[in-house]
């Protein structure tokens, strides 16, 4: 395993063995970060530090790199880990895919919507209404793993045109069409995708929520105003009044999804 | 009566058949399937409302051609979700 001694890269120490060793993983990513591979010559200019920046933006999901690889820190230990291309296909899904999950917590709601569903399901809780919440924001680098992988599969969209996704380091291009598409099929066939998966759900902003809701007998749920609604049969998400309660808080019921609401409806 | 009613009054009947169903569809394709029931109520959901829909909305797509309202009514619509 490469190893360096101190810093590279910007207001590093950039000794000449450790910029070399830093250049050379860098250029295992070249075409992943879409630049030229950089000259190994232990010189740390401007498009070495470039390249580290890129790195740390587009594997690491850095909203500010800050251009340096310390040793033992983040960047070096993601450059020596990762210094094989992250291929797509079944061995990168196995290895990865976990990784994204979506997640079913009420704090991972969008900071406008989470307050409203807060409020909405208190006021089922004080009224004896039961719920179970199922699914609240959706990973985006799942359902960007998920659409992009049934696009090169179907051929809709060529391997090296793929957007990047900051965070996710897959390699989608093989060098050739054909096997970036066989390494894409694998993928649509273990996510089990049978139709194209969208990348506009309200689910991806954390602006809806999946739950499952059951009550006995009439509930007296206050909606948003503080009165007190009476709600009876059907106990379940169907019920029109309670439709009406969530709305007031700002959770509208999707008609024809039975366990989903959102901030539109949509 | 809102605008989008009135749009959609307006709009041919098959075309409106086509919009109710892929809604839906999109709706189904973005959502998360976390356990066996939704899975299973994800999957009855897509092959009812997105089976078939590419060829519809190519067909609309060359029928109304001529006529922009419509053909407003079906932009953004995917063409290949199958």
């Amino acid at each position: 395993m490469p190893q360096i001694i101190s810093s590279v890269g910007r207001n590093g120490a950039n000794q000449k063995g450790d910029v070399r060793s830093v250049q050379d993983l860098l250029n295992r990513y070249s075409t992943r970060l879409g630049i030229a591979p950089l000259r190994v010559d232990g010189v740390a200019g401007a498009r070495t530090v470039s390249a580290i920046e890129r790195f740390q933006r587009q594997v690491l999901g850095m909203a500010a790199p800050d251009g340096r690889v310390d040793p033992g820190a983040l960047t070096w230990n993601k450059l020596v880990a990762t210094s094989a291309p992250s291929l797509s296909g079944a061995a990168w899904w196995h290895a990865n895919q976990a990784r994204f999950p979506n997640s079913r917590d009420i704090e991972d709601l969008d900071a406008t919507f989470k307050p409203k569903v807060k409020r909405f399901l208190a006021a089922m809780k004080e009224a004896g209404i039961n719920y179970e919440v199922n699914s609240t924001r959706r990973s985006k680098i799942r359902a960007y793993l998920m659409h992009y992988s049934w696009m090169i599969a179907k051929g809709n969209v060529a391997p090296e045109a793929v957007p990047i996704e900051p965070g996710c380091d897959i390699v989608w291009d093989h060098g050739n069409a054909s096997a970036s598409k066989v390494a894409a099929q694998q993928m649509v066939g273990l996510f089990g995708l049978v139709f194209k998966p969208s990348l506009n759900s309200r689910h991806i902003p954390g602006l809806a929520i999946d739950m499952d809701i059951a009550w006995t007998g009439t509930a007296k749920v206050k909606d948003a105003s503080g009165s007190v609604v009476s709600i009876g049969s059907p106990c379940d998400d169907s019920n029109t009044k309670l439709h009406t309660v969530g709305a007031s808080y700002g959770v509208v019921k999707n008609l024809k999804d039975p366990p989903h609401w959102s901030d539109t409806g949509g | 009566m809102s605008v989008g009613q009135s749009t959609t009054d307006a709009l041919p009947a098959d075309v409106v058949m086509f919009k109710e169903s892929r809604d839906i569809c999109d709706h189904f394709r973005g959502e998360d399937p976390y356990d066996a029931k939704r899975a299973a109520e994800i999957a009855r959901n897509l092959e009812r409302h997105c089976h078939g829909t590419d060829a519809r909305l190519a067909a609309l797509r060359k029928k109304y051609a001529s006529q922009p309202q419509v053909m407003s009514a079906l932009e953004g619509y995917e063409a290949n979700i199958e």
